[in-house]
């Protein structure tokens, strides 16, 4: 289990508000905390394009394809360019037929009644005009609402909704805001006659602020100012001073259901405090019971409370493993601003597990053994009939720890809390996780931390096993298999069965095509890219792919090749416009070499290499563009820092660097370097002989005698190649020249042998320039 | 400083009206621009001309502070961009009406001033026993305490409010006063070629102003004013001027204009007789790259044995070449004969051969010299736009601290394309000071450079689905940094100690020469020095270096009992090891701030063996105190040794250490900005150096770097 990060100093100064603090390691899935934006959403639902319908789906996303709802079957079918998706009908909300409405006729009926004046649209032939304006008018709706969302999106034009106990603050979308307001208000009452909980004239008037924000971000700068604290792990929280209580928290992106659970833990203080406010009821009641209560179940209807809290459960349970259960004296105590003498604990996350699961002990354990007791001994502080203590200074009173655990004994009938403790911890291990995801976390765990290969395996055995029909499960299994050595070679198939479930997720297909050969990856990615056309990282990834495909020779694209290289590059150019990437900018430099064009290949090979610099890929993309469109300075310039980018990672091999993630080649330093001279060698020749691909003789040329003007050669067969390089480029007596100073290094070589006799032969009847092509 | 010194050049000038309006130039907007400035700049807000507290409501709730701390702002930017506006009129009235604002400002400050002391005065009054109790709680208890009397809050609340409000109204002065000195030096570009007449007034009065502190102010307004008269005055103003203060300004302002006949003056003035003019001369040295200047500052390297100077001029030698060379006299002397000729083919005349060595340093083996830089050093003095791409392209492949640093200072370039690369390169560094810079420059990005940052933000914070401004556009890249500036702030934060810091790590070599003259780390060259140590109750909290696990440098060694050192302890342990070990004759002073600061004895004070023990006596019976005034101390700390101050025997201080663990939560301006812009305007002229130490998770990042580095000193976070 990882440690969360401990309460900060200035968060136990803002104690005064009952906050939630995520759960153990909770904080790193929601480090990245601002909301990711729905794919698609923004898109106006009614606008024609290519004729294809417009699905709004029940996540929010907006996708265009052809759909076919066919009678009285369970599901849609969606159908993209290359493939058909197959949806749960229910997942599909609304679909905008504008299949027919094609402003270009291309049948010959459509022709016909578009000489009339008609063009089909929603089923039915209208006048252009009429469906152009519906049209107009769907844009413009869209518009007003995004504008509508954008203005209430500002913290000063929240809306303000006032239910029978709530005035709900909220710069959420109206529906959020009355669907949260609602709950909240369901709550309310469940929670109240749950507990018996019976207010007075001045509670039942007083409607409580509840401040809702959009962002997390928004929330944390509310609550710094609001409370002096700081806010890194705060979920929510609730102020109990009287008469000026209030609710604050925020809507988790993407995740509506921990809102509500967050927003239920708040509600559980705020009643449990307007019960009695006159009463500081223990800390560790107040917290078992928000987090009871905040994970319930509602289906419109009903409230189930007391579902499992997997954070927390795994908390305990780790406490468990590692010895570290909390003798009830601490619990008791902790967190208690109220008692005086014995000095205050601070509630930690290891509090809030303890008390989580004590209070669900309490409640559901034993088949309700504990239910009634624990009720009336929460009555005792709301009745005042336990005896309660002053708080010097204030109006409010408390229960000290001797009268709380006198109290609880009796209450419960029972003589002393070892046996309790006991039974809260076999109850606790054998209490199932709620999720499937928790246990991934927990097999995660097992496996890194607890060396516990068998306890993990079995963790992820079920948590495939519960979660087999959760795409969204199955693809973080599949991610984090990855990490795990017998696992990862389920990762595919993990992928591809939450792709079945979900065929609408493109971040999936994503990470899917990640795993596979080129050529499977570029078929999943050109669906990612139908699925969701702006989704940046596949479009990005499909025209890498289709240079690694698609480009026989990874040179020079042939004829029948050219076209799908050309769209390739189309959509790189995409891919750069929406996420701008280094990985982006060099496929589409790639590209863009291979069909000619050097200046484009040249820009975003720039472009790569300033987002990435160390990459000594990008850096020869660069030197490849330089060489072929003449610039051989430039060119020389680039390969020099590739050369010192490949000794670096040489230097990192020896281990003389120190530098991390070196893996050592067991080179010594010699031959570390002829390595190094021998792959600078190769890597000139292949820029050499991609510009002779594109018959640029005097390019390859000039690029071979910026490379060579602080060097020579080191072998005879680059003596060779430049000489011939030089000769074909129409400079024979310099290729003699070269071919000579060769022969000096390697007198018996007889290729160069060969090549000074072809230069000789050559001089005075100079090479023909290549056609199109002045000889330099 | 050279809105400072447009400011009292301006000032001068009140009542010569008409001054610039030798040559008339009509503007038809003028009269509206003026009328708008006037209601915008020159009428303090309602509320803070009498501030009030807030009726009719029950609390003060955290949106009603979120709102007005909103609107206060933008009353505040209504007003500059209204002063902003008139000074790009090319009236010739412009001048002289901005110059009157400036008297206007001074009589909303006098009146603004009053009520923000008598409300700081009340609520202290009011909030001193309410620390004092929590205090007490503390002690008693161990832990903060978790309840709140709502009455006593609430009437604090409402001082508060008040006090806010009438900070606000010396505030808003303030910044309109800033204001109109820029508008002063924006006017003068305005005016172009008429301002001959304006900038001849302007020489007569500020040459002759009996204030030597209204002359250098004059010096540094003529650092920007183009063409060859500004050189012409300031080099008559070097020659005659005999007031250190006015002599280091003018040679601030003659270095800054690469004047070539200042060379040899500078060169005299490394042996002033006066501190402050060595330290001008030796700043300036490094904007001219001849052959006399290494060996220059190096020679006077060899007569400066200890104090500022010397870390000055090391300062100025590394800047100069990217070199460190042993800390021993002779050691850049003997460097300079053996490579001195090579190494001035660096700045040789021709690009060319400068381009040549570029390429020669990006191919040295890191192992033998410092690639980045020995490359930074060159940036600035580069002109040739080829060679300055080359110095780029060779510095990404590196990453260093001096890189980042260059590419921040390449966000300022002239040319857009470095200013694109430079933003894209800063992708790779995960440090406090990117995001930071990059929202400075989206303020006025255009949209390709807006792309870049948004693309540079997102890879900074993983990707598309971290990051949640979907668009490069202004306004939802600003209103993301509104909102989330404290956090990021936070995020790199925890990113670890080293590498957010801007200290630099005392090497081995180093160690044993500055093992007890270094205070948390940093070297303590200086020899007048002030330690501004904070010792509010939260030092009495565990120390813990700041850092995710892993990536923190360590914390503490525990203490002898075998539990965690407090960080008072550590604070005290730092200082009385300093005290021990500075020498003899050392200018020291301590000042320890909680709910005021308190200074030690009468300021600065010589060194000797009486003055050290009771100086650590002191600190061994220092108690924290609940509370943390920052303002008050640091304004406290520039006051020590002026004439403003009593204590002044032993003069003012020339390096501050300032530790501090946590937000300010009294003084009269609470606001972390704030106080940075204060600290700016005491330190116009002065050039005192900051060092700040941030210790603990909770200490203010954003503003304990951007104190040190604006201020010329590291920060560490310890």
């Amino acid at each position: 289990m990882r440690v969360r990060t401990p309460l900060s100093r200035a968060a136990a100064t803002a104690a005064l508000a009952f906050a939630l603090l995520l759960p153990a390691g909770g904080g790193e899935a929601r480090a990245g905390d601002d909301r990711r934006p729905v794919p698609g959403a923004d898109r106006p639902l009614g606008v024609p394009a290519g004729g294809l319908d417009r699905v709004r789906l029940s996540d929010g996303r907006v996708i265009s394809c052809r759909a076919e709802e066919r009678r009285g079957a369970k599901e849609v079918l969606l159908h993209f360019p290359t493939f058909t998706a197959t949806v749960p009908r229910e997942r599909v909300l609304e679909v905008r037929r504008f299949a027919d409405y094609d402003p270009e006729p291309r049948t010959d009926e459509e022709r016909a009644q578009a000489a009339k004046g008609f063009v089909r649209f929603g089923g039915r032939w209208v006048p252009k005009e009429a469906a152009e304006k519906s049209v107009r008018d769907e844009e413009a709706a869209a518009k007003r609402f995004r504008d509508e969302d954008e203005f209430h999106a500002k913290w000063e034009n929240r809306w303000k909704v006032e239910t029978d106990h709530f005035l709900v603050e909220a710069n959420l979308r109206r529906d959020a805001v009355d669907h949260y307001a609602a709950l909240l208000e369901s709550f309310y009452d469940f929670f109240t006659k749950a507990f018996q909980i019976r207010l007075t004239a001045r509670e039942r008037k007083q409607k409580l602020p509840v401040f809702l924000f959009r962002r997390r971000d928004e929330f944390r700068q509310f609550h710094d100012r609001d409370t002096g604290g700081k806010s890194e792990n705060l979920l929510g929280y609730f102020v109990p001073a009287i008469g000026q209580e209030r609710l604050v928290f925020y809507d988790l992106p993407g995740s509506r259901e921990e809102t509500v659970d967050v927003m239920f833990h708040e509600g559980t203080h705020f009643i449990l405090h307007l019960a009695e406010p006159k009463v500081l009821v223990s800390r560790w009641i107040h917290e078992g019971c928000a987090e009871y209560f905040g994970a319930s179940g509602f289906d419109g209807k009903r409230f189930t409370p007391g579902l499992v809290q997997d954070g927390r459960l795994l908390h305990f349970q780790d406490m468990i493993a590692r010895g570290k259960v909390l003798p009830m004296e601490v619990l008791l105590r902790a967190g208690n601003p109220y008692s005086e003498a014995e000095g205050p604990v601070e509630f930690e996350g290891e509090h809030y597990a303890q008390a989580w699961t004590l209070v669900h002990y309490l409640m559901e354990g034993r088949k309700g053994r504990y239910r009634q007791g624990f009720i009336s001994f929460l009555q005792k502080h709301l009745d005042r009939k336990g005896k309660l203590t002053a708080l010097a200074g204030s109006e409010q009173k408390f229960m000290d720890y001797d009268e709380s655990r006198a109290q609880l004994l009796r209450c419960l009938g029972i003589k002393d809390f070892d046996g309790l403790l006991k039974e809260v911890e076999e109850y606790a291990l054998a209490l199932p996780l709620r999720s499937a995801r928790a246990y991934v976390e927990r097999g995660l765990e097992r496996y890194f931390d607890r060396r516990d290969p068998e306890g993990a395996r079995a963790d992820f055995d079920t948590a495939i096993e519960k979660g087999r029909d959760d795409p969204a499960l199955l693809a973080m299994a599949a991610s984090n298999f990855q990490l795990v050595p017998e696992r990862s070679s389920e990762s595919v198939a993990l992928f591809r069965r939450s792709l079945e479930l979900d065929p609408l997720d493109a971040g999936v297909r994503h990470r899917l095509a990640r795993l596979l050969p080129p050529a499977e990856a570029l078929a999943e990615l050109e669906i990612a890219i139908q699925v969701d056309p702006d989704h940046g990282p596949s479009l990005g990834d499909f025209a890498w792919a289709t240079y690694l495909t698609g480009v026989r020779d990874r040179t020079r694209a042939a004829d029948d090749e050219v076209e799908a290289v050309r769209r390739a590059i189309a959509i790189a150019r995409r891919a750069v416009a929406i996420d701008p990437s280094a990985e982006a900018h060099h496929a589409l430099a790639c590209l863009c070499l291979t069909v000619g064009e050097f200046e484009a290949a040249r820009d975003a090979a720039k472009v790569a290499v300033e987002f990435d610099a160390e990459s000594a890929y990008h850096q020869w993309t660069l030197a490849e563009s330089y060489a072929l469109l003449g610039q051989a300075d430039e060119f020389a310039r680039v390969l020099r820092r590739i050369e010192l980018l490949l000794r670096r990672e040489a230097r990192r091999g020896e281990g003389g660097e120190g530098g991390e993630g070196g893996t050592a080649t067991g080179l010594d330093p010699a031959a570390a370097l002829e390595a190094v001279n021998e792959e600078m060698a190769g890597l000139v020749r292949r820029i050499a002989e991609r510009c002779l691909a594109w018959e640029k003789r005097s390019e390859a040329s000039a690029a071979l005698d910026a490379w060579y003007e602080r060097r020579l050669p080191k072998s005879a067969d680059d003596w060779t190649f430049f000489s011939e390089v030089v000769r074909g480029a129409g400079n024979a007596k310099r290729a003699r020249k070269i071919a000579e100073d060769g022969l000096k290094a390697f007198p018996d070589s007889a290729p160069l042998k060969e090549a000074l006799r072809a230069a000789a032969g050559g001089e005075g009847e100079d090479a023909p320039p290549a056609p199109g092509e002045s000889p330099k | 400083v050279r809105a400072a010194a447009a400011l009292l050049l301006a000032a001068a000038w009140i009542g010569v009206p008409g001054a610039a309006a030798a040559q008339d130039a009509k503007d038809p907007e003028f009269p509206r621009r003026l009328a708008a400035m006037k209601k915008a700049a020159f009428s303090l807000p309602e509320a803070a001309k009498e501030p009030m507290a807030p009726k009719g409501e029950r609390f003060l709730s955290a949106h009603q502070w979120k709102d007005r701390e909103a609107a206060r702002e933008a009353e505040t930017q209504a007003a500059l961009a209204a002063v902003r506006a008139l000074a790009e009129s090319p009236d010739s009235r412009v001048f002289e009406e901005l110059a009157r604002g400036l008297g206007v400002c001074r009589r909303m400050l006098a009146s603004a001033e009053p009520p923000l002391a008598e409300a700081v005065d009340r609520l202290d009054k009011k909030r001193e026993p309410w620390f004092e109790k929590r205090e007490e709680e503390f002690r008693r208890t161990g832990s903060w305490p978790s309840t709140v009397l709502v009455a006593e809050k609430q009437a604090i609340d409402t001082l508060l409010w008040i006090q806010q409000e009438a900070a606000h109204a010396v505030d808003f002065a303030l910044r309109v006063r800033d204001a109109l000195v820029e508008g002063l030096s924006r006017n003068l570009e305005v005016l172009g070629d008429r301002r001959e007449a304006a900038w001849k007034a302007a020489v007569k009065l500020g040459t002759a102003a009996a204030d030597p502190f209204d002359r250098a102010a004059f010096c540094l307004a003529a650092q920007g004013i183009p063409g060859p008269e500004a050189d012409r005055t300031l080099l008559e103003i070097e020659a005659k001027e005999k007031d250190p203060a006015v002599l280091g300004a003018c040679i601030e302002a003659l270095a800054a204009r690469r004047c070539a006949a200042a060379f040899p003056r500078l060169l005299a003035r490394l042996d002033d007789p006066d501190l402050g003019v060595v330290i001008a001369a030796v700043r300036g040295m490094t904007r001219f790259r001849s052959a006399e200047t290494v060996p220059a500052l190096a020679a006077r390297l060899a007569r400066a044995p200890e104090g500022r100077v010397r870390a000055d001029l090391l300062e100025a030698l590394f800047a100069l070449t990217g070199k460190v060379i042993a800390d021993d006299p002779g050691a850049w002397e003997s460097w300079w004969r053996r490579e001195g000729e090579k190494f001035l083919r660096r700045w040789d005349p021709d690009p060319a051969v400068r381009l040549d060595e570029v390429e020669a340093i990006g191919l040295t083996d890191e192992r033998l010299i410092n690639v980045p830089a020995e490359l930074s050093a060159l940036l600035p003095a580069e002109t040739d736009p080829k060679v300055r791409e080359a110095i780029l392209e060779n510095l990404t492949i590196h990453r260093s601290d001096a890189v980042r640093l260059t590419l921040l200072r390449c966000l300022y370039d002239p040319s857009k394309s470095t200013r694109i690369a430079a933003i894209r390169g800063l992708s790779a560094y995960r440090h406090v000071s990117v995001p930071e810079e990059l929202m400075r420059l989206a303020l006025r990005a255009d949209a390709e450079e807006l792309q870049a940052i948004h693309q540079t933000l997102r890879t900074l914070w993983g990707g598309a689905g971290q990051f949640g401004v979907d668009a490069p556009e202004r306004d939802k890249l600003l209103r993301w940094w509104d909102t989330s500036r404290d956090r990021v702030a936070e995020h790199f934060g925890r990113l670890g100690a080293s590498e957010v810091a801007s200290g630099r790590q005392p090497s081995p070599a180093d160690e044993s020469r500055w093992k007890d003259r270094n205070f948390y780390g940093l070297r303590v060259e200086s020899d007048r020095v002030l330690f501004v140590v904070d010792v509010s109750l939260s030092m009495e909290e565990p120390a813990k270096r700041p850092g995710r696990k892993g990536t923190a440098t360590g914390d503490p060694e525990p203490g002898e009992d075998g539990k965690p050192l407090r960080k008072i302890e550590v604070a005290k342990n730092e200082l009385r090891r300093v005290l021990r070990g500075l020498p003899e004759g050392t200018r020291f002073g301590l000042v320890l701030f909680s709910f005021r600061p308190e200074v030690w004895d009468q300021g600065l004070v010589k060194m000797d063996g009486e003055v050290r023990k009771k100086a650590i006596a002191w600190v061994d019976a220092l108690r924290t105190r609940e509370a943390t005034n920052v303002y008050d101390a640091l304004e406290e700390a520039f006051r020590i040794g002026t004439e403003k101050s009593p204590l002044r025997a032993a003069g003012p201080p020339d390096t501050i250490y300032f530790v501090s663990d946590g937000a300010p939560t009294v003084g009269k301006f609470l606001q972390p900005d704030l106080i940075r812009e204060h600290v700016r305007r005491w330190n116009r002229g002065r050039n005192l150096k900051i060092h700040v130490v941030g210790v603990g998770d909770d200490h203010d990042v954003l503003f304990c770097r951007n104190l040190a580095e604006e201020n010329g000193g590291y920060y560490v976070a310890r």
